[in-house]
């Protein structure tokens, strides 16, 4: 459903990103890791279509990206951003109501429907209790939950996630994860998820892509790239690869 | 807070219309003029009826006029630019439409024409401040700020000199401008300033679905289906077009598009759909209030004169200022 071919992505003079190709099928599981500066939130950019001037072909389903409206893109692209600062007091249901931005006229008032499904949306993030709090007033893990509300109201096909529970507790990050694990299987929900915790991204993601200085440095299903030779040639670190008896489920850890 | 329904945006707007109503009924009945109401209605005395059409009447609705424009222009200028200090008078905004008019009647052109050199200077200080203030794709609240101040203090540098070349006759004109006043006969230029402020306003109408979206950032925006390049676009050409309209009539009223939108929010909520049109009536209200404040505060006492509105708005707004800055201090750092 989301393929990409040969891509070329520069700032002014420098590269940003060499080479890229890769296919996601509909109902994959994308994780995308990397050192800092690696290219994995401008990867994520031009998937959203947020960046045009780009070298390479990037197709949704069968048609061209830079064909499709930002109207069109959002029906089918939803996604959860790093920065989540709000500079009105909206409460957090009109948050989670400007998911249903893609699928309104030009001025038009949400149904009863829009709300259900805004209110729905919360329920499965857990703030359907702060339904008509202002933004302001919630944590910061609360927050995100709003956020990651809003993107599941848009209700389109395909999530695309920065680093979405970089900020939250443990409970939180499971909880975040584990639900969109659970669209990714029974709703067939397509979703990339930029990470920078490698146990959340062997826990969760079907296929990892390793990007380094731009350029893929491995690409496959998450047990087999996701070995210590692979980690340590991508990031420069020391890590320790462990295993979980009850699981099977490798976890990493740095090594000094 | 319950969110927006068609039945809550009908009400609020049907409330706030009856308002305006009552308050301009007001405020035409009170002045300096005692107008006699059986006189009047059996439409007897000549005096009161010139009083009415011919002073009071075109004023008020200038005032109205002036005081929508401004605010909803405040109201949008906040959204698009994600900064609850912005103001088309704290922009800069303002200062660069009234460079524009101050030329054009230095140039001895008509009226129609000094409106439009308002706007395409309104719309090139929106520019111009906006590409000034944008560091790498950002827009900073502070530098918005400074940018609005340094580029007013700028536009006044050159409206000053224009001053000290006219005739004494335009200097009075200049000064009258620069302090902000609604005083007119004209029926005919509430005319043309309403059908440009009205034009505009309608853009923003359309467009305030989308604001909802615009003022959580050009990104969000984007991610929300939202064209923000268009958006942008559009909402700069509109609020130029009421703004500039305003100023080439009344000069430089501060700080309306200000506190406005700010109460209209903490009455009924930061939606876009009901905060422009809201921020319309209110602005219109207010301003006409302030007027009619302004009309009757000095002529009581012995000093039987008019003060401008500006004054009246000035002296409100700058403190507000001040508190909104301290309040928004931890967001704009």
């Amino acid at each position: 459903m989301i393929k990409i071919q040969h891509l070329h992505f520069s700032y002014d003079k420098t590269p940003i990103l060499k080479d890229i190709s890769l296919s996601l099928p509909k109902g994959g599981f994308l994780g995308i890791i990397g050192p800092n500066g690696s290219g994995k939130t401008t990867l994520l950019k031009i998937i959203a279509g947020l960046l045009k001037n780009y070298r390479g072909e990037m197709t949704l389903e069968g048609k061209s990206l830079s064909s499709l409206s930002r109207q069109e893109i959002a029906q089918k692209i939803a996604v959860v951003p790093q920065d989540t600062s709000i500079p009105f007091s909206f409460t957090a249901l009109e948050i989670v109501l400007m998911g249903r931005t893609p699928h309104l006229k030009l001025f038009a008032f949400e149904t009863k429907r829009d709300v259900d499904i805004a209110l729905k949306a919360m329920e499965l993030t857990e703030v359907r209790h702060l339904a008509h709090r202002l933004m302001d007033d919630l944590s910061g893990g609360e927050k995100q939950r709003v956020i990651v509300a809003r993107a599941l109201a848009q209700q389109a096909p395909i999530l695309l996630l920065d680093e979405p529970t970089a900020h939250l507790d443990i409970k939180h990050q499971i909880d975040i994860h584990n639900l969109v694990q659970r669209l990714n299987r029974d709703k067939g929900i397509t979703v990339i998820n930029v990470l920078h915790d490698l146990n959340l991204a062997s826990l969760y993601c079907q296929e990892v892509l390793m990007l380094k200085e731009g350029s893929i440095g491995f690409h496959g299903p998450t047990k087999k790239v996701m070995t210590q030779d692979n980690i340590e040639k991508i990031f420069e670190a020391k890590i320790y690869v462990g295993q979980n008896k009850d699981t099977g489920q490798s976890y990493y850890l740095p090594r000094s | 807070m319950k969110p927006l329904t068609l039945s809550k945006w009908l009400s609020t707007i049907f409330l706030l219309t009856v308002f305006l109503i009552a308050v301009i009924i007001f405020s035409v009945w009170v002045g300096a003029e005692k107008i006699d109401f059986v006189r009047f209605f059996q439409m007897t005395s000549e005096r009161d009826r010139d009083i009415l059409f011919y002073s009071r009447l075109p004023r008020l609705l200038l005032g109205a006029i002036t005081g929508g424009a401004l605010s909803s222009a405040g109201a949008a200028y906040q959204s698009l630019l994600r900064n609850p200090l912005a103001d088309p008078y704290t922009l800069g905004v303002s200062g660069g439409a009234a460079l524009g008019s101050i030329f054009g009647m230095g140039l001895g052109l008509p009226f129609t024409l000094i409106s439009l050199m308002a706007f395409m200077s309104a719309l090139a200080s929106m520019g111009l401040i906006y590409w000034i203030a944008r560091l790498k794709g950002h827009l900073p609240a502070h530098t918005l700020l400074l940018t609005g101040a340094i580029f007013n203090a700028f536009c006044f540098a050159i409206i000053l000199f224009i001053n000290s070349v006219v005739t004494i006759e335009q200097v009075h004109q200049i000064i009258f401008f620069l302090i902000g006043s609604l005083s007119t006969e004209s029926y005919q230029k509430i005319a043309v300033i309403g059908g440009f402020a009205g034009g505009g306003f309608f853009i923003l109408m359309i467009s305030s679905g989308r604001m909802n979206a615009l003022s959580l950032g050009d990104e969000t925006a984007l991610h929300l289906g939202v064209d923000v390049g268009r958006f942008r676009c559009f909402i700069f050409f509109a609020a130029s077009l009421m703004i500039g309209a305003v100023v080439s009539v009344c000069g430089l009223i501060g700080f309306v598009g200000l506190f406005i939108p700010h109460m209209v929010r903490l009455i009924w909520g930061a939606d876009h759909r009901l905060l422009i049109p809201a921020s319309a009536l209110m602005g219109a209200s207010f301003l006409t209030l302030s007027d009619t404040l302004a009309r009757t505060l000095l002529t009581t006492s012995a000093y039987q004169t008019e003060l401008p509105v500006g004054v009246i708005t000035a002296l409100l707004g700058g403190p507000f200022f001040v508190y909104l800055l301290k309040k928004q201090q931890r967001c704009l750092l």
